[in-house]
């Protein structure tokens, strides 16, 4: 009873603790939600929710603008179709006004970003959408197709021109071609064109014939593609100047192109494949283009020189750039959101709770709100105000892009897609005020969690109060029995050893292990006894052993019932069959002893006793 | 003429092709992966494979890169898998995956297609990543030795080689590399850690701390750097410090566990047992299966004297690591408490077995063997805790009362109490005040002056019969708090976790003694505290 009551004290004495150091805490239901979530409402209202919206996207394919010159903002998403019918490109460039459907284009190829930039100085300024699929941007005016821009070619060595055109004029064998090309990709200088590589891995020569027969008449080309796109204005910095396209292609080069000529201003050289982008400033000025690369680098390039000014290490590949003035806020895989300055001095770094799905800006001007959302993998979107978490935005599913911005007439809407495809949008309540607090540093919510502890029965306390009384009787009573216990276990070990009955045999200087197999269903079985030689002192090989059996001569027979042991080399396993055959007519069954014996003593080396399993009845048909 | 040149042009590449034949065969290893994959998607499109412009292959890397990066692994490899043309970044993504499902040996067999198709310093470096990871360091080392020619200076492989000389246990040479990864690039904290690793593991503290320090100034937001300058200065006594670090550590990662357990046991060596507990909660919810965390709640419980809850709680770290000796040694302390000897005697017998030269134990099992009325046992276990610490003064000190009690003659009482003073002196010389318990002073001066039967020390004449009942418990106690920290700085960085719980001494005969100045300072160390959780 005492132990009961000091439990209870324990337990008491929990709460108050769970209650003193955590008085800010009191919505229990959302844990994760902060002191300024607490009010019961959400800041955001729930516009449109389409669930079986089917789309499939990223984050770059996502536009809001307004593509009529109308004060009405539409939502460009170029949507990726099913990618899994891969051959087959679903592919659409999708324009929405008010949540419905405006119109549709089918794209060549599976889209990487999608910009509205302005290309003309007309009034009213209409802006182009620019679509960067595969190697080439394509824009489309007033939804119209209107331009394609190819990226510049890359070189190609001329020894594989060479072969290519002999392979064309067929007067190269395939073997030489191989060599050829393989000596120049181990020790060329210019990457070989695809087409070489994916040959140079053929392995089968009638394939590789079949190849470099339906390759041979088609241009070498060797391409790049593009990564990633977004836009930076050219002289001015309104928002409807003219733009140029900064464009991240697979070659690890950044370009500048130009919209109303498309002629290439600048290129920078990225020392890894640029995965996001990041533009400021204007271009006939000075602007900063952040390329976040696959090496998990961050690279910051400035007007006027080809290589990065600066590189951020992070220990992850990021997942989402965004930038406010000069600091880089970069998402990563390892769900950690990190804030770095320009000069690349890390100001924080938070672990978030879940993976990082998708990150958008938040630029609210008309609150003066600037906020990073990042949605997370256990259906969470994280709103972080420099360092502090504001909001916590609770959705169904898994957020893969996300936007915010104008939408129709509204101010404040942050359009979502998810994982399955659906189509959500919330807009920010006109009230909703985001107070900066410091709850990522209060104490972590696990600290009110109560410790389980085990709890003691009635029984252990009364053996407590008996001990108290007759420890010492206990004591030696225990000590005897622990004696005993140990004399009986030396008893019985020295039996088995004399007795050869544990499966491992140890003696002076031969060691061996045994082990039996049961094969077969019945009623003819197939005994396999492995004998290993495990014996590491001395690699004398063990002769002079055999096999023998005991068991109940009215259910089994065996053929042969003895062997002999020929050698045994140290570390072999051998295998000796015999074949057991059941003869009762009973389901029954029983164990079959094994011995290895030597032939100059009586005791059995070792022994294996075999559990049979009840044979199957000898079918008669 | 042209003709003619062109003739010659092949002539050479014929020669070069048969120069190289020899070589293309010994070096272009046959596939890598199966052929039947090659062969499968052969036969099932193989109109459209060959109609597909191939010199753009890799315009979908962008999107792998994209849904590698939001883990997407079986979408990733079933987008793959319908490919036509393979490129080299969709093996290297595929690997990639491989790795992140745990198939290493797949993962590394697709980055060396990937090195062969494209040996470039990325691939290379994925290669020995996967090496390492297999443990095979040897091969590994060599394979980012070769990468070290593609770029002289990038820390990522002077530390990862330096890793895997490490795991060789070829430490001078790691700690060459984990310097030169050091100087090639001065803010990764890695390099920091490990390097302060080596540095503890050759025993060179100092040059550890600074190692750490200076990483600390590099990444002021490092947790772990933090953590690490803080058991520096714990295991040096410089607790206020080590708390400094631990709260700084635990500001940026209020939820790191090794902070977390650090600062548990600095906020325990304050007495400050609820605080303490409230922390393990957090550690409890992430591990709640960590025996070590048990054990530290448990002599929480214990500190706030409520035993049986203490009980319960070692039992269960008993339960999950039967061969901790800490828990064992704290199991007996409590069923000392709780006058359980025999439970005790059995505890420190298992505690025991398990290190045949714990002094600890050994005097802790002299006094339950005592009150066992085992005196023979009992004296034999004082004298060889004694024979194997002999500088222990509390050990000394409960000898001293067993003598008391057994009836030994007053002189040689003496010699023990001579041998406690000159030992306690020096004990208090090396250790911070707090963790000596003055008391024993009182009880030693006690045992001197029984005999004379002094008028002024009636009260404790009337004692004798009791004092091991009363004393011998606590002492153990202290002892085992400095047998601790003394025990901390052996701890490898690695199981820092295992902290073990000192446990505060509680006077339970306090009424004799005004409690220290201890327990003030305890609420202004609880300050800082308050502040960094």
């Amino acid at each position: 009873m005492p132990s009961n009551k000091r439990e209870k004290s324990a337990s008491r004495q929990y709460q108050e603790i769970s209650g003193n150091t955590n008085e800010n805490e009191t919505d229990q239901t959302r844990p994760t939600t902060t002191t300024a979530a607490t009010d019961t409402k959400s800041k955001w209202l729930s516009a449109h929710n389409d669930f079986v919206a089917g789309i499939n996207t990223v984050g770059s394919c996502v536009e809001l603008v307004d593509l009529y010159a109308e004060g009405s903002v539409n939502l460009v998403i170029a949507d990726f179709g099913n990618i899994l019918l891969m051959p087959k490109i679903q592919a659409k460039l999708k324009v929405f006004k008010e949540f419905s459907l405006l119109k549709e284009n089918n794209l060549s190829d599976l889209p990487c970003a999608v910009v509205a930039c302005y290309m003309d100085t007309l009034q009213p300024r209409i802006p182009a959408l620019a679509v960067a699929s595969g190697s080439a941007v394509f824009l489309f005016k007033s939804l119209r197709p209107y331009y394609k821009f190819v990226l510049p070619q890359m070189e190609i060595a001329q020894v594989e021109k060479d072969v290519w055109h002999k392979a064309r004029e067929g007067n190269i064998d395939m073997r030489a071609m191989h060599d050829v090309l393989n000596d120049l990709h181990r020790g060329g200088t210019v990457p070989l064109t695809h087409r070489s590589l994916a040959f140079l891995q053929m392995t089968n020569t009638n394939e590789a014939h079949q190849f470099v027969e339906h390759y041979k008449t088609i241009e070498l080309k060797r391409q790049s593609c593009i990564t990633c796109m977004k836009k930076l204005n050219k002289n001015s910095a309104d928002e409807d100047a003219l733009n140029c396209l900064v464009i991240g292609t697979e070659d690890q080069h950044i370009y500048i192109i130009e919209a109303q000529a498309f002629t290439i201003m600048a290129t920078m050289n990225c020392p890894a494949t640029p995965s996001f982008l990041d533009v400021s400033g204007v271009y006939d000025v000075e602007f900063r283009i952040l390329a976040t690369c696959r090496n998990g680098y961050i690279y910051l390039f400035r007007r006027g020189s080809e290589t990065p000014r600066n590189a951020i290490y992070l220990n992850s590949i990021a997942v989402g750039l965004e930038r406010f003035g000069k600091n880089i806020i970069v998402g990563c895989m390892d769900s950690s959101l990190h804030c770095y300055t320009t000069k690349g001095k890390r100001y924080w770094k938070h672990l978030l709770p879940a993976q990082i799905t998708a990150m958008c800006q938040i630029d609210y001007r008309p609150k003066g709100f600037q906020a990073v959302a990042v949605a997370l993998a256990n259906n969470e979107i994280h709103l972080y105000k420099d360092k502090f978490l504001v909001d916590v935005i609770q959705v169904e599913e898994n957020i893969y892009a996300m936007k915010f911005g104008k939408l129709g007439r509204e101010d404040a809407t942050l359009v979502m897609i998810t994982k399955n495809g659906g189509l959500l949008v919330k807009i920010l309540k006109r009230t909703a005020t985001f107070e900066e607090s410091d709850t990522l540093h209060g104490p972590p919510k696990e600290q009110q969690v109560k410790i389980d502890v085990p709890k003691r029965t009635k029984l252990y306390v009364d053996q407590t109060l008996r001990e108290k009384e007759q420890a010492e009787n206990m004591y030696r009573i225990f000590q005897q029995d622990l004696i005993r216990l140990k004399l009986l276990t030396g008893k019985e070990f020295l039996k088995s050893v004399q007795a050869g009955l544990n499966p491992i045999a140890k003696t002076k200087n031969e060691a061996i292990r045994i082990n039996a197999e049961v094969h077969g269903l019945g009623p003819r079985f197939k005994l396999t006894v492995k004998l290993q030689n495990t014996s590491s002192t001395s690699l004398t090989p063990i002769i002079d052993l055999f096999i023998s059996f005991t068991y109940d001569e009215n259910i089994y027979s065996l053929n042969p019932n003895y062997i002999e042991i020929p050698i045994l080399i140290t570390g072999i396993e051998y295998g000796f069959c015999t074949f057991v055959t059941c003869i009762t007519d009973k389901v029954i069954s029983d164990i079959i002893k094994v011995y290895v014996c030597r032939r100059d003593s009586s005791a059995p080396l070792i022994s294996a006793v075999i559990n049979m399993p009840v044979a199957e009845p000898n079918l008669s048909i | 003429m042209e003709k003619k040149h062109v003739k010659h042009g092949v002539e050479q590449l014929l020669k070069a092709a048969v120069n190289l034949s020899q070589f293309a065969m010994v070096t272009s290893t046959p596939p890598v992966f199966p052929s039947s994959i090659l062969k499968s998607s052969n036969d099932t499109n193989i109109n459209s494979k060959w109609s597909n412009d191939i010199s753009t292959v890799d315009k979908y890397n962008w999107l792998l890169h994209i849904m590698y990066g939001r883990s997407e692994y079986d979408r990733i490899q079933q987008f793959i898998r319908i490919q036509s043309f393979k490129s080299t970044y969709m093996t290297y993504i595929q690997a990639l995956v491989y790795r992140q499902e745990g198939r290493i040996v797949d993962a590394l067999d697709y980055f060396q297609k990937c090195v062969i198709e494209e040996p470039s310093l990325i691939h290379i470096k994925q290669v020995g990543k996967s090496l390492a990871l297999l443990g095979r360091y040897r091969l590994a080392i060599d394979v980012y030795k070769d990468a070290l020619k593609h770029a002289k200076n990038d820390w990522d492989i002077l530390y990862n080689i330096g890793l895997n000389y490490f795991h060789l246990n070829e430490l001078t040479e790691a700690k060459r590399y984990f310097l030169q990864a050091l100087q090639v690039s001065e803010i990764q904290e890695v390099s920091y850690l490990s390097l302060g690793k080596m540095y503890l593991l050759d025993n060179e503290r100092e040059e550890a701390e600074t190692v750490f320090q200076r990483g600390a100034n590099r990444n002021p937001e490092s947790p772990t750097l933090f953590t690490e300058l803080g058991l520096r200065a714990f295991a040096k006594a410089n607790y206020t410090k080590a708390f400094e670090c631990f709260g700084t550590a635990l500001t940026f990662a209020p939820t790191y566990i090794p902070a977390l357990m650090a600062a548990c046991q600095v906020i325990q060596k304050h007495g400050d047992a609820d605080v303490a507990l409230s922390k393990y909660r957090i550690i409890y919810r992430q591990k709640p299966e960590c025996a070590q965390v048990w054990n530290n709640i448990g002599m929480c419980f214990f500190s706030k004297k409520k035993y049986v809850a203490a009980v319960s709680c070692l039992k269960r770290a008993n339960y999950l690591a039967p061969f901790e000796l800490y828990v064992l040694y704290n199991l007996a302390l409590v069923h000392l408490h709780l006058q359980q000897n025999a439970s005790a005697a059995i505890f420190l017998q298992s505690a025991i077995r398990l290190d045949k030269r714990h002094a600890a134990s050994y005097a802790l099992l002299g006094i339950a063997l005592s009150k066992l009325n085992d005196t023979d046992n009992a004296l034999r276990a004082f004298t060889y805790s004694i024979k194997l610490d002999p500088t222990d003064p509390i050990a000394l000190l409960n000898l001293a009362i067993f003598q008391k009690n057994t009836g030994v003659s007053q002189s040689s009482i003496d010699i023990t109490l001579t041998q406690f003073h000159q030992y306690y002196t020096q004990r208090v010389a090396v250790t911070n005040q707090k963790e000596i318990d003055k008391s024993m002073l009182d009880v030693a001066a006690k045992l001197q002056n029984l005999p004379s039967f002094a008028p002024q020390n009636n009260e404790i004449v009337v004692v004798p019969p009791q004092p091991t009942i009363l004393f011998s418990p606590n002492k153990p106690v202290i002892e085992d708090s400095m047998n601790l920290s003394k025990s901390n700085p052996h701890e490898l960085s690695a199981l820092r976790t295992k902290t073990y719980e000192d446990r505060r001494f509680r006077q339970k005969q306090s009424q004799h003694q005004p409690i220290t100045s201890l327990d003030n300072t305890d609420f202004e160390q609880n300050e800082p505290l308050n502040f960094s959780l």
